[in-house]
């Protein structure tokens, strides 16, 4: 018997919180226009992260402010495991008919609740997954990455380059690989340095790698990680930094170089357009710089005006159509000829593209079974 | 000078009190901290509990974060019993989330369900309970300290996952990122109600709980690891085998903890990841705790511990809170119910320096 009391302590609890909530007036359902389109957000890091989660909430509020029957939600932190399906069913079950899921790993959990819920738009940042109403979206962030690599390759002085990337996904071998040929392009004897962090957001893992390229003889960081703290140490170390996501300036300003960064809020404004007028269909979207989506950042004021010149004339290039970073010739990390001259890499080898081009140095994790 | 007397007997109206003041001094707390971001906290608290426990859905989710606190903490109550601080079930569950995959990912899609269900779960038993038998070994032969055993031995699980899910076990079709292969139907957890995500180990928690609770207090086996808990000198005199008991409950707590790892997978991911919330093994040991170690009280406090985090989640969607509030509010609110169970065991008293 001596248990059953500790039994009747946690019973009366559940019963004082049930009264607590039954005393609470009803909450008269808000009777909210019938036009308005309820749109959440899943963001893995903090919103305010400086980086990746950050440009998807910009892109949040420029959606809030460019359609004005759009209200819009978000979670953030969400981990990337079982909690992130609750997160997408219980917007789901609140009457959210919009839902933008914006990590790789959330891709899983998202195609499941897609199921489940048929009336419920979906899209997903950066996977390769689709269904009847699942979309995935993503853009050409090379375009930018290369132009990147350009600057970078101009002033580094050591010819070493610290690269601070997340996880060896398709996505980010692309990014690497296309800094590189910028670098490569004007600087032959550069070289790009990959450390894999193996998280997306981990801003103490990316500042500690930040610095083992700095000891090692890095002058310029470039950052593939969410946050802005790689760059962080880049400036304290003298050196320079190339940002990701959004416009790093603010956070480490006598380093930034440039930024590559995303312009969300286009594509969000297309989607929530669409899904009201009725013409929304789940399709892949990864468009470049010529649709907005990506674009470089300003360049900090210790960028040559010659060396600005010469990025702006291969951007123009690349809006007019001209010129794509991944043109042959293309060589590979052991000097074989993967692409000829005069080729150009597919759309679905560089969605999948799991090699480093020469002059990256680091290895990609071999897959499994 | 501050003095902690140990009360001989607890009243019945301390044992309702305490808890009681405690949870409302810990929402006050946290209240405090919410009052911060300029939200008015009893909007917050409604919210909590509006999203955890008001209508089939929530319920569901909280169930669904209750399944492996339910299953860990009752195998904990068995080691701790004993006094044996078992604070490895973190590592525990990932071995029997792993020994399971196995499984799930190298039969044939065709097996029959239940049969490969019954080996998966066997396996997760078998991975959790082997995890928890070394700690088990260690102590009993060369006297290790099992609090720190069993806590660096959840790193080395931690690690054992993360080689496989880089290296051999990673799906080739997941473009390089640490997923595995998704499990076939065969391979997941059936749920118990359509629409939601309470599986089948709703049903494996409910059915420990019952065994554990026998076990302890009806078989010769409970008997003997409460007398060792109690005091082990004795128990040695009594000509109880302290190595035996110390194996039995360990392979009893790690291997429940194993089967929380893989109904998590197999109920609720579908695959095996790096990230398979092997945090609540932590949180289990808090369980455990806040039902004095009976599993009967510990599936109801799991239930509100699940509640707490399901609702947690929907704070941030009703209201716009920042993520760390609810992290607050549960520290709070548990920080003052461990302070509140010293008051139950200790009296405080003030008294002079005579000296």
């Amino acid at each position: 018997m001596k248990h059953i009391r500790p039994l009747v302590v946690i019973l009366l609890l559940i019963a004082l919180v049930g009264v607590f909530a039954g005393c609470a007036p009803k909450e008269t359902p808000e009777e909210k226009p019938e036009e308005t389109l309820k749109v959440a957000f899943i963001y893995v890091g903090p919103k305010n992260d400086g980086g990746w989660s950050q440009a998807h909430d910009e892109g949040r509020l420029y959606l809030e402010q460019q359609l004005p029957y759009v209200e819009t939600a978000y979670t953030e932190n969400v981990p990337e495991g079982a909690p992130c399906e609750k997160v997408i069913r219980d917007y789901c079950n609140e009457g959210y008919k919009v839902i933008f899921t914006t990590s790789f790993g959330f891709m899983d959990p998202t195609l499941n609740v897609a199921e489940d819920y048929p009336d419920v738009v979906f899209e997903h940042c950066s996977g390769f997954k689709t269904s009847e109403n699942m979309g995935n979206y993503f853009g050409r962030m090379y375009e930018p990455d290369y132009l990147a690599g350009l600057v970078a390759g101009m002033m580094t002085e050591s010819n070493y380059i610290g690269f601070v990337a997340p996880f060896s996904i398709p996505e980010v071998v692309r990014e690497i690989d296309a800094f590189t040929i910028g670098a490569k392009e004007v600087n032959p004897d550069v070289e790009v340095h990959v450390i894999w962090t193996n998280s997306w957001f981990d801003p103490v893992l990316e500042a500690s790698a930040a610095e083992t390229f700095l000891a090692n003889g890095a002058d310029i960081i470039a950052s593939g990680v969410d946050s802005p703290a790689a760059l962080q140490a880049a400036e304290k170390a003298g050196k320079y930094g190339v940002g990701y996501d959004m416009d790093m300036t603010s956070f480490a300003p006598a380093a930034v170089l440039t930024s590559r960064i995303w312009h969300w809020g286009l594509y969000y404004t297309q989607v929530a357009q669409e899904v009201h007028d009725g013409t929304w269909t789940a399709g892949e979207y990864w468009d470049g710089m010529e649709a907005g989506i990506v674009d470089l950042a300003p360049y900090g004021p210790m960028v040559p005006q010659e060396v600005q010149d010469y990025v702006e004339n291969r951007k123009q290039m690349i809006l007019n159509g001209d010129y794509d970073p991944f043109m042959g010739p293309i060589y590979d990390q052991s000097g074989t000829l993967r692409v000829k001259e005069g080729e150009e890499v597919s759309d679905g080898d560089k969605l999948g593209i799991q090699w480093f081009v020469d002059g990256v140095v680091g290895t990609i994790p071999e897959g499994g079974s | 000078m501050l003095l902690f007397e140990k009360r001989e007997n607890v009243s019945t109206k301390l044992k309702v009190a305490i808890p009681l003041i405690s949870v409302f001094l810990g929402l006050v707390a946290g209240g405090i901290a919410i009052l911060f971001t300029r939200t008015n906290p009893l909007i917050v608290y409604k919210a909590l509990v509006k999203g955890a426990f008001s209508s089939v859905y929530t319920f569901s989710e909280t169930l669904v974060v209750a399944i492996p606190l339910i299953l860990i903490s009752t195998g904990l109550i068995v080691a701790f019993k004993m006094n044996f601080w078992n604070i490895g079930a973190y590592g525990q569950y990932i071995i029997g989330a792993i020994f399971g995959s196995f499984f799930a990912l190298s039969m044939p899609a065709t097996m029959p369900r239940p049969l490969l269900l019954t080996i998966m779960c066997l396996a997760g038993i078998l991975g959790g309970a082997l995890w928890g038998l070394i700690p088990a070994a260690l102590k009993a032969f060369w006297e290790v300290n099992e609090v720190i055993s069993t806590l660096l031995l959840n790193y080395i699980a931690l690690y054992i996952l993360k080689y496989l899910m880089y290296g051999p076990w990673r799906n080739p079709a997941s473009h390089g990122f640490p997923l595995s292969k998704p499990f076939e139907l065969n391979a997941q957890l059936p749920r118990l109600l359509v629409h939601t995500r309470v599986h089948l180990g709703l049903i494996f928690g409910i059915i420990a709980v019952i065994i554990v609770y026998i076990l302890i207090k009806k078989t010769k086996f409970g008997y003997e690891i409460r007398v060792i808990g109690e005091n082990k000198r004795a128990a040695r005199y009594g000509g109880i085998n302290i190595t035996k008991n110390i194996f039995i409950a360990m392979a009893i707590s790690g291997g429940l903890a194993g089967l929380a790892g893989l109904a998590q997978l197999s109920g609720v991911i579908h695959m095996l990841q790096i990230e398979i919330n092997p945090g609540y093994g932590y949180t289990a040991i808090i369980v455990a705790w806040l039902a004095s170690l009976n599993p009967i009280i510990a599936m109801f406090v799991a239930v509100i511990f699940g509640g707490l985090e399901a609702g947690g989640y929907q704070i941030q969607m009703a209201i716009r809170v920042p993520f760390g509030i609810v992290g607050t509010i549960e520290s709070a609110v548990l920080f003052f119910l461990l302070g509140g169970e010293i008051l139950k065991k200790y009296r405080i008293r003030l008294r002079r320096n005579t000296s």
